[in-house]
């Protein structure tokens, strides 16, 4: 039996439509990407998609993005997303602050698309979300096989 | 500054040493007034001894004149007439008054008193009858109830001193004499036989007295006055000491009062100059701190705003590099315009940092011409027209009732007003209206610009114009690079104008500038 691989959720949070366009294009091919364009929207979509990998951009109007991953991070559905911080703010205190706000990489402008794909296929990895998908698909196998046997 | 060390050090009075609030005592009036009145005292109590004492002596001496001439009269006149007068019971008044004896006796008497300063002599018998008396009607008389001839009868002498308006003498009746009586027993075998009575002139006697003590009032006056004038001059001179003596230590004491309120004054200056300069210190590194925070926030902010259109330029181009074999003409055509649009805002943001940095070497020019400020809020509005729609925002313009005519660089007042515009838009959100106001105001075009954005903090209204600063509430989301405001203000000062910026309700700030006039036709200048 050949079950499709699962595909890992991205959401990509920027208040720059164009940012939100290139990276949409490089990882939708890979993941199943959902996007935002504000703090507020991207909590919403959190909640409903539970990413595995949430693109934060953080200067944004209304909440930002450090707020915004503050209150990802006391959220515990999205216990297991991983947030990389991607940002125009390149100071060292700026930097610090994101981790302390909970991201687990901070990467700045401009950086490398590809780049870029390689952080999010490694944090996708470590992310396990194959395994945490899989209780639902092995009891489906487990009730498929009751039937088979029967 | 330089202060002497003395005076700082000199301590300070406490306020009830203050010498100049107690006044001096006044020897001198006061010694003046107290010493006359004890002259006056001491002269008129010494010559009122003087004259009792001199009084008592005359008394006392007329008394025992008067005894020893009426020892006298007993020894030598009265064994005469002694067997006569004792036994006069029988004769009447009138008879003794005429009678030889009577007539005899005056004789003898006047002759024994002849020489003396007796005026009067008069003899009663034991039965206090009158039964002689130089004055001839006053025989028969009866001195029962006089206290003196009761004192003689028992065996005492008793004398008074009484004045006489008009007396009865030897000779002739005399007037205004001081007499001193004299009763006085006559005594035989010392049995008391009769009463004698002697009158004596004392007037002279007291005149002298009266004149005496007057001249010893003189003298006592004389004395004590000169006495008295001395002291005076004594006190006085010791009250000029003290006055001079009490002047200099009131000047010692006030040149202590100004030196240690010299001392205060100085410490106070001292004190308020320390506060100055640190006051100014703690503003200079205060303004030195906030010029270097908005210096580094600058930095950073130039960096981000470098950074974002930098980014798209960079993802949109490696894109376009790793998708070129597949990506169709039309995507091709996409990624190049986001480049270019990119490229764009990164050239933008280079012209603003330029004409910061012009307008702060001053190497900016502004040609003033006189421009109808409608006509510059048309080009504007039309340009960011798109940009309006795009944000689902409504422009609404609000035209004066007659053209305002600025004198102003319609190209940079332009550039004024598509700034306020393009902060309004950013802030404003979806389905708000963005309202511009142009009047007449003042000698001054006056063009606002309200939006229904978040406001500005009260305590940011003026720092926004400042260089490198955007408002705390904005700073996020509006994008920007704290440039805009700094550039507007710099610019309306050099039209002579001014820019500032008001909260409004319910919600949003209004951002007014003020161009002045143009001169018009109704102007003569």
């Amino acid at each position: 039996m050949n079950t499709p691989p699962v595909r890992a959720r991205i959401l990509i949070v920027d208040d720059y439509p164009a940012n939100i366009k290139v990276l949409q294009r490089i990882l939708a091919r890979d993941y199943d990407v959902s996007t935002a364009e504000c703090g507020k929207l991207a909590l919403d979509l959190a909640t409903e998609v539970q990413p595995d990998v949430v693109l934060l951009d953080i200067m944004m109007p209304g909440i930002d993005g450090y707020e915004t991953c503050r209150r990802m991070r006391a959220m515990p559905e999205l216990a297991h997303t991983k947030v990389i911080m991607m940002t125009a703010k390149a100071l060292p205190e700026e930097r610090e602050e994101g981790f302390n706000a909970g991201a687990d990489e901070y990467v700045t402008k401009p950086f490398s698309l590809q780049t870029m794909r390689a952080l999010v296929k490694s944090f996708v990895a470590s992310s396990g979300h194959e395994i945490r998908r899989a209780p639902q698909q092995s009891a489906k196998l487990d009730r498929d096989g009751e039937r088979a046997t029967r | 500054m330089n202060i002497p060390s003395q005076v700082l050090d000199q301590p300070i009075p406490s306020p009830a040493a203050e010498p100049t609030t107690t006044s001096r005592f006044r020897l001198l009036p006061y010694f003046s007034v107290t010493s006359i009145v004890a002259v006056v005292c001491i002269s008129v109590v010494l010559a009122f001894l003087y004259e009792r004492t001199a009084r008592q002596d005359l008394f006392a001496l007329g008394e025992s004149n008067n005894v020893a001439l009426t020892q006298a009269f007993s020894n030598s006149v009265w064994p005469k007439f002694a067997a006569h007068l004792s036994n006069t019971e029988t004769i009447t008044t009138p008879s003794l008054r005429e009678h030889d004896k009577t007539t005899a006796l005056n004789g003898a008497v006047k002759a024994l008193m002849r020489g003396t300063a007796v005026v009067k002599v008069k003899v009663y018998d034991i039965n206090a009858r009158t039964v002689f008396s130089t004055e001839a009607k006053q025989i028969g008389e009866n001195k029962t109830d006089h206290p003196g001839f009761q004192a003689a009868l028992s065996g005492v002498v008793a004398s008074e001193l009484t004045h006489r308006d008009t007396f009865g003498a030897f000779e002739s009746v005399i007037v205004d004499r001081d007499v001193l009586a004299s009763y006085i027993p006559i005594r035989r075998a010392g049995e008391i036989e009769g009463v004698f009575e002697v009158y004596s002139d004392v007037t002279e006697l007291l005149d002298a007295i009266a004149k005496t003590t007057q001249e010893l009032l003189l003298w006592l006056v004389v004395v004590l006055g000169i006495l008295y004038l001395i002291l005076v001059g004594v006190v006085r001179r010791a009250d000029r000491i003290l006055n001079t003596q009490h002047g200099e230590l009131a000047q010692e004491v006030a040149a202590r009062v100004r030196a240690e309120e010299q001392a205060r004054q100085y410490a106070q200056t001292l004190e308020h100059r320390v506060q100055e300069r640190t006051a100014a210190l703690e503003s200079a590194r205060d303004a030195a701190e906030a010029a270097n925070r908005a210096k580094s926030e600058f930095l950073a902010n130039m960096s981000h705003e470098l950074r974002t259109p930098l980014h798209g330029i960079m993802s949109f181009a490696e894109l376009g590099t790793m998708e070129v074999d597949v990506a169709s003409p039309e995507e091709l055509l996409d990624i190049f315009s986001q480049i270019e649009t990119s490229g764009a805002t990164l050239r933008e943001l280079l012209d603003e940092l330029l004409d910061l940095a012009k307008l702060e070497s001053g190497q900016y020019s502004i040609t003033l011409r006189a421009v109808d400020t409608l006509d510059v809020i048309n080009r504007v509005t039309n340009e960011l027209a798109p940009l309006v729609r795009s944000r689902d925002l409504r422009l609404n313009v609000v035209p004066p009732s007659k053209p305002v005519i600025a004198n102003a660089d319609a190209g940079r007042l332009a550039q004024i007003l598509r700034n306020m515009l393009h902060n309004a838009i950013q802030v404003s959100p979806s389905n708000s209206v963005i309202e511009l106001r142009v009047s007449n105001a003042g000698g001054f075009a006056k063009i606002e610009v309200a939006d229904a954005g978040p406001g500005v903090p009260p305590d940011e209204l003026e720092a926004i114009f400042g260089k490198f600063t955007q408002s705390s509430l904005t700073k996020t989301g509006a994008g920007g690079t704290g440039l805009g405001l700094a550039i507007c203000r710099e610019l309306a000062t050099a039209h002579g104008g001014h820019i500032s910026a008001r909260n409004h309700d319910p919600r949003g700030a209004i951002f007014k500038v003020e161009i002045p006039l143009a001169n018009t036709e109704g102007d003569d200048r």
